[in-house]
């Protein structure tokens, strides 16, 4: 998001280099919870009680372009253990942000590298495809709690807020702008996934298998898990057999969390109609539970040339090049 | 970062070693007193602190492009919580890397963590040989010494390769260029704690706020900040951990519009140079230009807040850079073609 283009730029003469004011249109800006939702930090209930919040979209004076978050925090201020909750965004439209609810853990970025009087650090979670949150609107955020307490968090949407109505003199910003809101309303937005159900292992269970039947075409970006114990699994695309992984991984070794997510070097994309299926195997000894989660976005829009992946997928469209363009035809 | 082929290949496209790839490669700059750590003595009162003083002097056969800072200040002690520390680049017009002295722990990373300065956020530090950074401790704490042991790594070119190799004496050209006028910079409050005009900061008592004021006193100066550091004094409470215990708002220059819709605890919006909390796009401060930040304590006991901004300055008080050579002549008009990161 931030490039040093937008903020200087070289003097006519080629001579210096210096600052490009424009840059000063786009603030960085920090978003919680819709105070209606309650004073900072809010408490969720415990298990299975859930608290409904949200974040309005901020509208800074003479600018109503609104925010693009970039990247997410949380934090509880009770003692021991960080508490765990899952979180499911939901915008004004209905359109939800992850196909169930996700483990916050796999959402927003924690606390690392200190504890009490200690210097400490923080790794905000990235999302690799911003959320555009439009001035005004909200974007309703239900968290369930899993611990048998009650317990209070904080969490925090980071990212930037023009300062001014995009014009002339602010065209990257204008630029911008525009291209973010016809994504958000249009054809792509962020997007979660994890298994329908949260697979609950057995000491040594193997192979239990959950599928998740995708809507739209996905593009991901990054896996994360957080669960009792060490766990193996694979990600197949059950409709192909085409697989993620040529066998079981250990979570130990291929699977981060929010601070640090296991980024795919190229992304994992699925169109309309894939079928997921994660098998896992236990490797703890004892009860496992697994909260699983892909990163990406949805894309609304339809491959250029959709045969080839009908073709891949085996539906039932014939394919064009084998049915117009028979072999000698162009002799 | 200057970074040179390995490979290299004729004009038949027979495959070679690039001898440049030899004289450029990893350094790393300690200061002398390296083999016995640096003390920097007691304060002897409120007001007359401890000092010491170092530099990072670039060898005489090569450049050196500092990328990241490193100590071994234990985070738990309360003299390395205070400890405080100024950087000037002599190779650049004894130019000040800081606004004031700032806090040594918002400067320095760990060993598996340092804090680096060569990523798209920042600005490294570029030494021409025999060249200093000087660093300059101050230590308000009454009754303890601190000790330091700290180091930069670098890139080391060799004198020899950049004369030697068009390509190389490009890049050179191209930071030379860049680092003339950008800078890796720190911006403390103009704020103190309590009974001190030494150290950046403010005491916030149980429960209250306080105000930080930072002024860009500098009129030549423009600062595109981007990174938020902070960390408590030391405190005492029975209650154990307790995390976000403050938390912070910003607000703009001249129209004090909040940056924010609730202060941001600590802990979801402020790091450290091991993990630094880079704000998603940058705050930018023109010349003589001031803001706030309000610090809000959410505890029952007063607690000592240190709070630095960090990200890069521009510089605009160099006249005509004139013509850069290997020989000591200084800058240079950049390269059209090298200049792509910034045009």
């Amino acid at each position: 998001m931030f490039d040093l283009k937008d903020v200087l730029k070289l003097s006519k003469d080629g001579k210096y280099i210096v600052p490009d004011m424009s840059g000063k249109g786009m603030l960085p800006y920090v978003l919680s919870f819709d105070t209606h939702g309650g004073t900072l930090p809010v408490t969720v209930p415990a298990f299975p009680g859930q608290l409904t919040t949200g974040f309005i979209g901020p509208n800074l004076t003479d600018a109503d372009t609104g925010m693009i978050v970039r990247h997410v925090t949380y934090s509880s201020p009770s003692t021991g253990e960080p508490f765990q909750c899952t979180v499911q965004l939901r915008d004004s439209n209905n359109r939800l942000y992850m196909n169930n609810p996700i483990h916050i853990k796999t959402w927003a970025g924690l606390m690392v590298g200190g504890t009490l009087q200690q210097q400490r650090g923080i790794t905000p979670a990235f999302m690799f495809e911003p959320l555009v949150l439009e001035s005004a609107h909200k974007v309703q955020l239900l968290i369930a709690g899993l611990d048998n307490a009650q317990e209070t968090m904080r969490a925090y949407l980071h990212g930037a807020v023009a300062a001014t109505k995009p014009g002339p003199q602010y065209a990257w910003i204008t630029k911008f702008y525009r291209d973010m809101q016809a994504r958000a309303n249009g054809y792509v937005y962020p997007y979660y996934i994890t298994t329908n159900t949260v697979p609950v292992l057995t000491s040594g269970q193997t192979n239990a298998q959950f599928d998740v039947k995708l809507g739209e075409n996905v593009e991901l970006f990054s896996a994360m898990a957080i669960s009792d114990g060490d766990f193996e699994f694979s990600v197949t695309e059950a409709r192909t057999g085409e697989t993620l992984m040529n066998g079981k991984i250990a979570a130990a070794a291929g699977l981060g969390n929010a601070n640090f997510p296991t980024i795919f070097k190229t992304p994992y994309r699925l169109p309309d109609g894939a079928r997921l299926r994660f098998s896992f195997s236990d490797l703890s000894g004892s009860s496992n539970t697994i909260y699983f989660t892909l990163q990406g976005r949805k894309i609304l829009v339809p491959f250029s040339k959709f045969n080839v992946y009908d073709r891949e997928f085996m539906n039932a469209y014939p394919v064009p090049s084998l049915t117009r363009e028979p072999v000698g035809v162009y002799e | 970062m200057i970074s040179v082929p390995i490979f290299t290949k004729d004009k038949a496209g027979a495959l070679y070693l690039n001898d440049a790839a030899i004289d450029v490669g990893g350094g790393v700059l300690a200061p002398q007193q390296i083999q016995n750590p640096l003390t920097v003595p007691a304060a002897s009162s409120a007001s007359q602190p401890g000092g010491a003083t170092t530099v990072l002097e670039s060898p005489t056969d090569s450049y050196q492009e500092i990328l990241s800072l490193i100590a071994n200040l234990d985070v738990t002690q309360n003299v390395n919580k205070r400890l405080l520390v100024e950087m000037v680049d002599y190779a650049h017009s004894q130019r000040a890397l800081t606004n004031r002295p700032v806090p040594a722990l918002h400067v320095f990373g760990t060993q598996k963590n340092p804090f680096f300065l060569d990523d798209e956020y920042t600005q490294s530090i570029f030494l021409n040989p025999q060249q200093i950074l000087k660093f300059i401790f101050t230590n308000p704490l009454i009754g303890t010494d601190a000790v330091i042991s700290f180091l930069a790594e670098s890139t080391k070119i060799k004198n020899r390769a950049v004369e030697s190799n068009r390509e190389l004496m490009k890049q050179v050209k191209n930071l030379a260029f860049r680092t003339r006028q950008l800078l890796p910079f720190w911006f403390a409050p103009e704020t103190n704690l309590d009974g001190s005009k030494i150290i950046p900061g403010v005491t916030l008592p149980a429960n209250a706020s306080r105000n930080l004021t930072f002024y860009n006193r500098r009129n030549d100066l423009t600062l595109i900040l981007n990174t938020i550091l902070a960390h408590p004094g030391n405190f005492s409470d029975a209650t154990g951990d307790l995390r976000g215990i403050a938390g912070y708002e910003i607000f703009t220059p001249y129209d004090d519009q909040p940056l924010q819709n609730q202060p941001v605890a600590m802990d979801c919006g402020a790091g450290n140079p091991a993990f630094p909390y880079r704000m998603s796009t940058p705050l930018i401060i023109g010349p003589n230009e001031s803001f706030t930040v309000t610090l809000s304590s959410y505890v029952n006991v007063s607690v000592d807040w240190f709070f630095t901004f960090h990200g890069l300055g521009l510089d605009s008080k160099h006249g005509d850079p004139g013509e850069w050579n290997t020989s000591g002549g200084y800058q240079s008009y950049p390269e059209p073609a090298l200049l792509r990161s910034i045009e």
